[in-house]
């Protein structure tokens, strides 16, 4: 072949050769596209859970007496002649059609017609009826449905269908708690109604959720109480690294301490094993927080001593008990979460914790940790260990205390060890 | 965003993504928005009615793509209702080709929600299949789900029938016939002297009393009978006298414990001891429970005994505990030890002072640091 023909053929080749390449990469461009590689789907936290099947009851006039024994009969069938109707799905679709149809007076009907407790334990509609019941007639008459769930307690119906309302529609359920319309028989309730209603509200509406939270009053069951909700939330939000940045900040911004530490508390616990970087760096995030004297001195030694739980919780023991000691050496209290992360560190790992004490340079902390080693092991019988510990302690106040809490059990319970432990044996 | 797990990402699961036309994968799209969007939270009855709306239209294709792409450490609570939606779809569609798939299922707890759910949707167009399949599969989470399964559907067919059926095809569901057979036949005496006649015919004379724990909460629920006239009715029905024993035992240990004993008033509790101890652990119940109206009774009647024994019993129980005067452990029982103190120096101040100097540090420190409590 003539040189100039060669040039000529390596050419088209090569324009050939080009022109393959952009329609592969146009073709695969394309597929790339449609198959979402390109650019993510539009997260749907706001958006608007429409769909054909929704489930929201317009209002009906109310059925005839025999008309709602029907109805009755009917979903007593369902549920009977379903062989599980927990995962019957299209049996709970046909239930909710049927109760989508009612009015808030029969709802009502329906509701008192479910069995109660039988004895020992809730027969299946009771435990399932009873709640898709109430979640329907919240939708329609809050008041009433709310009143009817809380006589009966025991079905536990009335938060969950208040928290599903929620969930839905927020701002007319958070509304209504306000509202005059809130019946004042409920008044011990509103709080555990509102705590419902927030613990799914965070990702949904961020603003919303964290503006209600200032409602919220520290109630006396674990439950009903701000730090267990604000643990949720951290719960939910620990692998979504936008909501989870937004509530560090906001639970830092509002105003007690406490908020950020159960905050934290959850969150470390909940943190992905494999996410060790993310971990570490908001670890040291932590540090700057705890240090950064926006917590008042009062609450400081209680705050920081969360924070080390939590950080011993998740097996960052040496770091966090370092920093621990360089705060708090020279003093002689440890609080209260700091002992109960002793304790719990002592029962699953005892050979590390007593190789942590044995390095400790001499302080009042150190002997004040030592010493609160001594009631878990008392209470575990170990009375032997409880002993050493005490031989550990150089200050002489604290370690009468721990030998008076020792001698005192010891001795009721075995008089002669005890005796021989006082001798010196 | 990712809240409810990254979607699980393989070489198949992408090269599966690219060949798919979009209009073929909005379904799967749409439940992956709706996951992510639920992500930690509850599902509301709104949102789990939407997620079986979408799923209820999958092929199965759909259902498998949907499937391949569940996180595979399907922790959060949306995940297994998904998984469950999913399967109980494709039993609709191709129960066999399902089953197969759910046994192959290594995490135990998503296994049983899965073979539970094709074992429904399979039960519903072919029972006769579903139950073959479920009693001889080999599974034991199967065979024990299909029980229940099985029961339902031959007592739902015929109750006088359903256990001489279950002797022929599948013994060992004839507890749970026996279980639900009030659900059917309790309603009126007639009804429930049917039960009975069934019973003595056809139950097996060897099932032990154990297995008759259901059918004794049962019909206890949904009788008003008492035990005694359920079984004179039972002997009416020419039931044996083993099986009446059986009942009994099933009645007296299972639904006799649930009974809720009437709430007695906590004073005459106290009142009515007739010990020393009965009389100082009502009170300690008492004062444990609700320390104010106990100190209000014990004190209208000057009783240091009973506030000085309360005292030392409490005081006992967190020395031995794991309890300081500053962990926070035990509030109700530090609270009732301060109240009740309070009240013993009211009434004889010299005694309770001169205990307390008996007692370590701990103790000491704790009850003269604590804020005063109320009267």
């Amino acid at each position: 072949m003539k040189p100039f023909t060669r040039s000529i053929v390596s050419s088209c080749a090569l324009l050939a050769l080009i022109v393959g390449l952009g329609w592969s990469g146009r073709v695969a461009g394309k597929r790339m596209a449609r198959a979402g590689w390109l650019q993510t789907a539009a997260p749907l936290a706001h958006e608007s859970l429409d769909q054909p099947d929704r489930l929201v009851a317009a209002p009906h006039s109310d059925k005839k007496p025999r008309e709602i024994e029907r109805v009755i009969l009917r979903l007593k069938y369902l549920i009977e002649t379903s062989p599980d109707i927990l995962v019957d799905w299209e049996t709970r679709r046909q239930i909710q059609r049927l109760l989508s149809e009612l009015s808030s007076s029969d709802l009502g009907k329906v509701y008192a017609s479910i069995e109660g407790h039988q004895l020992g334990f809730l027969n299946t509609a009771s435990y399932f009826l009873a709640p898709e019941v109430l979640a329907v007639w919240t939708k329609l008459d809050p008041a009433s449905a709310m009143i009817a769930g809380f006589a009966e307690p025991q079905r536990g119906s009335a938060t969950r269908a208040f928290a599903s309302w929620a969930a839905e529609s927020p701002n007319e359920a958070l509304d209504w708690l306000a509202s005059d319309d809130f019946p004042p028989e409920l008044s011990e309730k509103m709080n555990e109604l509102r705590i419902a209603a927030l613990a799914n509200l965070l990702s949904r509406d961020f603003d919303l959720a964290t503006q209600e939270f200032f409602k919220v009053e520290h109630g006396s069951t674990l439950w009903s109480q701000r730090d267990h909700l604000i643990g949720r939330w951290a719960s939910q939000s620990v692998n979504d690294p936008e909501l989870r940045e937004k509530l560090v900040e906001f639970s830092k911004t509002t105003g007690r301490p406490e908020d950020h530490a159960h905050m934290n508390s959850s969150l470390l616990r909940d943190w992905p094993q494999e996410d060790a970087l993310g971990m570490l760096t908001y670890m040291y995030e932590l540090r700057d927080y705890q240090e950064s004297g926006n917590i008042s001195a009062e609450k400081q030694p209680e705050m920081d001593a969360i924070a080390v739980r939590a950080a011993i919780y998740r097996e960052y023991d040496g770091p966090a008990l370092e920093w621990w000691m360089e705060r708090y050496s020279d003093q002689s209290e440890v609080p209260g979460p700091l002992q109960s992360a002793l304790s719990q560190w002592q029962q699953k790992y005892p050979d590390a914790v007593n190789q942590w004490f044995a390095q400790q340079p001499d302080s009042p902390q150190r002997d004040a940790m030592q010493a609160s080693r001594v009631p878990s092991f008392i209470a575990s019988g170990k009375m032997e260990e409880a002993a050493r510990a005490i031989y550990e302690i150089s200050d002489p106040g604290i370690r009468q205390n721990a030998i008076e809490r020792l001698d005192y059990v010891w001795s009721k319970r075995d008089p002669e060890a005890a005796a021989a432990w006082r001798r010196g044996e | 965003m990712n809240a409810a797990g990254a979607p699980k990402a393989t070489v198949k699961t992408m090269l599966k993504r690219l060949t798919t036309p979009a209009s073929q994968r909005a379904s799967t799209d749409r439940l992956e928005l709706l996951r992510q969007a639920i992500g930690r939270s509850e599902t509301s009855q709104q949102q789990t009615a939407e997620l079986w709306s979408l799923i209820r239209g999958f092929s199965v294709a759909e259902v498998k793509t949907a499937l391949e792409s569940l996180p595979k450490d399907i922790h959060e609570r949306i995940n297994y209702e998904i998984a469950s939606m999913l399967y109980n779809r494709w039993a609709q569609l191709d129960p066999e080709e399902a089953a197969s798939s759910a046994m192959k299922e290594e995490n135990y707890y998503l296994q049983h929600t899965i073979i539970n759910s094709v074992l429904t949707a399979w039960s519903q167009t072919d029972p006769e299949s579903a139950i073959r399949w479920g009693r001889d599969c080999g599974s034991e989470t199967a065979n024990h789900l299909i029980m229940m399964i099985a029961a339902k559907q031959w007592v739902e067919h015929d109750p006088t029938t359903a256990i001489s059926r279950a002797l022929a095809e599948f013994p060992k569901a004839i507890p749970s016939i026996i279980s639900i057979l009030p659900n059917k036949l309790s309603a009126t005496s007639e009804a429930r002297l049917k039960m009975f006649e069934i019973l003595a015919e056809h139950a097996p004379e060897d099932i032990p009393w154990t297995q008759l724990a259901g059918f004794a909460q049962r019909l206890s629920g949904l009788s008003s009978s008492t035990v005694d006239e359920i079984m004179a009715e039972m002997t009416e029905a020419n039931c044996s006298d083993a099986l009446v024993q059986k009942y009994k035992s099933a009645f007296d240990y299972y639904v006799g414990r649930y009974k809720q004993p009437e709430p007695q008033d906590p004073a005459e509790m106290v009142e009515s001891a007739t010990t020393d101890q009965a009389r100082t652990s009502a009170y300690q119940m008492w004062a444990v429970r609700s320390p104010e109206e106990a100190i209000r009774w014990a004190e209208s009647r000057a009783d240091s005994e009973v506030i000085s024994k309360t005292v030392g019993l409490v005081t006992e129980e967190l020395l031995q505990s794991a309890w300081s005067p500053s962990n926070g452990t035990y509030p109700q029982e530090s609270k009732s030890l301060l109240t009740q103190f309070a009240a013993w120096q009211r009434i004889d101040e010299q005694t309770a002072s001169a205990w307390l100097e008996t007692m370590p540090s701990d103790i000491q420190k704790f009850v003269t640091s604590s804020p005063d409590p109320p009267q």
